[in-house]
């Protein structure tokens, strides 16, 4: 597709061959393990091009690349890889550009998957430095001969800290170091990594991307060929792939993913700003609200909002915040988000973090802002308000 | 109907049959839905915390949903293990075993017959975190692995037989060596489809198999699993979880659906090969045939003695060849299709360009592996016997 053509239309014909398969504007879900050859001589030049031409079912099918052609166009990036999970799309990526004796930077506000991660790395002789991800330009004083990686995620998906990422890329860059940058919160929507000196680019496309709770995909972006061969030669080595089932959903999902993330970053918005006015709320923790610790970076870099953010309640009992959690209505209790539906669950980011301290009294909830009526919304967190000062 | 697994002493077929079906839990349905599930809603506060510590709940999509816990519950009741893990390919099956038991400073042994990606494995990112590889005689004995076997040595890898050039391992003899230093055995069990060789009454610690092969036996799918003893079935979890490998919803469907007809497919697969196999002894052009039923077979009396039978997949390593001649007769064949992977319904046919390190391959370049399939094992031949004529011809 044109660079110059607009993103609607962008995201509307991404990754459409209609000239491929006979007219339809999807791709098929190729099921594939084994790919034949016509000949000896075929299949010599295919496994020279293994990662260019349908080779064998888990390098790829016309599905998946589809997916990926899709994702890259998105992300203004050079191409695309796809694997079985968020994780898998950050190990992967983070395993491509190092080995044992090298050093990585990862911020202290990363999931905590990401943590468990660099707790595997540090196995394999890879030690990690978790840094404060306020830290900016800062980052120089923590930057070693060995540091091939910085791994950021902006917003934190929890506390939600905004990052200065070209400032970091900057001194990354200065150094040798590989930035790469967990963008699910924004989804390729409301940032654009590679205009902000990022190199590599993972979605867990889990979330907003697939959009409807109902496939398990992650995507690995690179700006160049040279990090985008790295990352699919790291995901061949160690047998990723994603099932074609999950490549066409995902696909499917990205078609509505602009009007999607309209929706989501309205409802956020208005959730969270009635939340602010709420007397139980302590702070809410929302890149675009003024309370959010780098708002100032999103308001610079940011084009929008997504749909999931924080807020801190002031200090309360615990049974009083499961009555309110255990009655919500509309509200659903679970992991990951970025689905149709709302969200809200627990956490505490004490236990979570090591370069900094995880100052707040009250309790953390964690919501995601889906696709309903946002007065039903309200009406529901109004309800659970009510539980909250009445269980004493 | 009783749906107490624990109770369940029934012979092979029936497993197979049956493992992983839970009607009682799914409106009478036999089969499991498909979950397509990434998020999991929990009622309260206190659901969430119970659900979390307790293990194969279904809490998270990438942890696993009712539909891979059906067809991780039929592979461990026909590998007899303690649990099963489903992860995305046969090759995300090795790693994600292998690195529950390696770090920076290991050791592995893996025999020279593994297959070629599992090389790569070793070669490629092992190598680069510090973990060192030794490769290994496939024909090694207890003694031989002995004296191999390091302080830091922490897993013997085995493929057996090998998935090229065939040789069957002495796996009690490895595994006997192996355990006096505390050192654990896998092994790649995906030539056997579980059916014909039980790695884990045999000592071994891991089974792996590259599930897209013989259990979804349809070439439509990837897929791979883990299956553990008690003491290393945690362990296994925690790697595969660390490194965000899970399964596709569709595929662990299509590998349960694919497992009800294993017995009746691996029947006649290992017919019609014996078949084919058997003709290709008689060839004047053949030296050797790669096939652990037959007597050529390096490491054929370990399968007489460990093996059930024998599936579909074998090399023949011819007298003469050249490369014009091998691929005259790849190109003539119009039943055995040219392709990677095996274990589908149809006949494939592959030239083997084995790779060695410790021990030399005696077929050289004159090896070409076949993958006979369900159809007529008279047409493959005859077909066969055109692809040989041309062979001839270009010799």
């Amino acid at each position: 597709m044109k660079g110059n053509r607009r993103r609607e239309t962008r995201i509307v014909h991404g990754g459409s061959h209609p000239e491929k398969f006979r007219g339809a504007m999807n791709p098929p879900v190729y099921r594939a393990s084994t790919i034949v050859f016509p000949t000896v001589e075929a299949m010599r030049e295919a496994n020279k091009n293994r990662f260019d031409t349908t080779y064998y079912g888990r390098h790829g099918t016309p599905t998946s690349f589809a997916l990926e052609e899709a994702m890259a166009d998105l992300e203004d990036g050079y191409r695309s890889v796809a694997v079985c999970s968020g994780l898998a799309a950050i190990t992967v990526a983070l395993m491509a550009f190092v080995k044992s004796g090298d050093h990585v930077l990862m911020a202290d506000t990363v999931y905590d998957p990401s943590r468990r991660v660099a707790q595997f790395l540090a196995g394999c002789g890879v030690e990690t430095t978790f840094y404060d991800p306020m830290i900016g330009a800062g980052i120089a004083a923590l930057m070693q001969p060995n540091t091939k990686v910085v791994f950021t995620e902006s917003p934190g998906s929890l506390t939600f800290e905004v990052q200065d990422i070209p400032a970091i890329a900057k001194v990354a860059h200065a150094h040798g170091a590989k930035v790469l940058l967990d963008n699910t919160w924004a989804a390729g929507h409301f940032f654009k990594p590679f205009d902000h000196g990022v190199d590599v680019s993972i979605q867990a496309a889990t979330k907003y991307i697939a959009g409807h709770a109902d496939v398990m995909i992650g995507l690995v972006t690179a700006k160049t060929e040279d990090d985008w061969r790295a990352v699919k030669t790291q995901s061949a080595i160690m047998g990723y792939c994603a099932g074609p089932d999950e490549c066409y959903l995902t696909l499917r999902g990205l078609k509505t993913l602009d009007m999607r993330m309209e929706r989501h970053q309205e409802t956020g918005l208005l959730l969270a700003n009635w939340l602010a006015a709420r007397p139980e709320v302590a702070t809410v923790l929302h890149p675009a609200l003024p309370s959010c610790p780098g708002h100032d970076t999103w308001k610079r870099d940011f084009t929008g909002s997504s749909g999931l953010f924080s807020i801190v309640l002031k200090d309360v009992p615990a049974a009083r915040v499961e009555a309110m959690l255990d009655g919500m209505s509309i509200f659903a209790m679970g992991f990951s988000w970025g689905g149709f539906e709302s969200l809200m669950i627990p956490a505490n980011p004490t236990s979570i973090r090591t370069a900094t301290k995880w100052q707040a009294a009250g309790p953390l909830l964690r919501l995601h802002a889906g696709q309903e009526d946002p007065d039903d919304l309200i009406a529901d967190l109004e309800a659970g308000f009510a539980r909250l000062n009445g269980a004493a | 109907m009783s749906t107490d697994k624990k109770d369940w002493d029934f012979k092979q077929d029936t497993k197979l049959g049956h493992a992983g079906s839970d009607p009682a839990g799914e409106f009478g349905i036999i089969n499991p839905p498909v979950y397509h599930a990434s998020t999991v809603a929990f009622p309260t506060v206190a659901a969430q915390a119970i659900a979390r510590a307790t293990p194969n709940a279904f809490t998270y999509g990438r942890h696993g949903s009712p539909t891979s816990f059906a067809f991780e519950d039929a592979v461990a009741a026909l590998e007899g293990g303690a649990r099963t893990i489903a992860v995305g390919s046969g090759l995300a099956a090795i790693v994600g075993a292998m690195l529950a038991f390696v770090g920076q400073g290991d050791h592995v042994l893996v025999c020279d017959s593994a297959y070629r990606p599992t090389r790569n494995l070793c070669e490629n990112f092992l190598k680069r975190f510090g973990v060192a590889t030794s490769y290994y005689d496939p024909l090694a004995g207890a003694k031989e692995i002995a004296a191999l076997i390091q302080p830091n040595t922490k897993v013997i890898y085995t493929e057996s037989p090998g998935s090229h050039s065939f040789e069957v391992q002495d796996i009690p003899a490895i595994v006997e060596a192996a355990h006096k230093r505390g050192v654990k055995v896998m092994m790649d069990n995906t030539w056997s489809a579980g059916v014909f060789f039980k790695p884990l009454d045999h000592g071994v610690d891991v089974s792996v198999h590259a599930a897209t092969k013989y259990f979804v036996g349809h070439s439509d799918a990837m897929l791979g699993t883990i299956t553990g003893t008690d003491e290393v079935k945690d362990a296994l979890y925690e790697s595969v979880s660390v490194l965000g490998y899970n399964v596709a919803p569709d595929d662990a469907y299509l590998g349960i659906r694919g497992m009800r007809t294993l017995s009746v497919r691996l029947k006649r697969h290992e017919a019609n090969a014996l078949k084919v196999a058997d003709w290709f002894a008689g060839r004047p052009e053949v030296e050797t045939v790669l096939h652990p039923a037959f007597a050529s077979c390096p490491g054929h009396e370990f399968w007489k003695r460990d093996f059930t039978g024998s599936s579909g997949l074998f090399s023949v390593v011819f007298k003469r060849a050249s490369e014009a001649a091998i691929t005259a007769l790849v190109d003539r064949l119009e039943l055995f299709a040219l392709g990677g992977s095996w274990g589908g319904f149809e006949s494939l046919v592959l030239p083997t360009h084995v790779l060695r390190s410790a021990v030399p391959f005696a077929g050289g370049d004159r090896c070409v592996r076949f993958h006979v399939g369900l159809e007529n094992a008279d047409d493959l031949i005859e077909d066969l016997g055109d692809g040989l004529t041309a062979f001839n011809a270009a010799l």
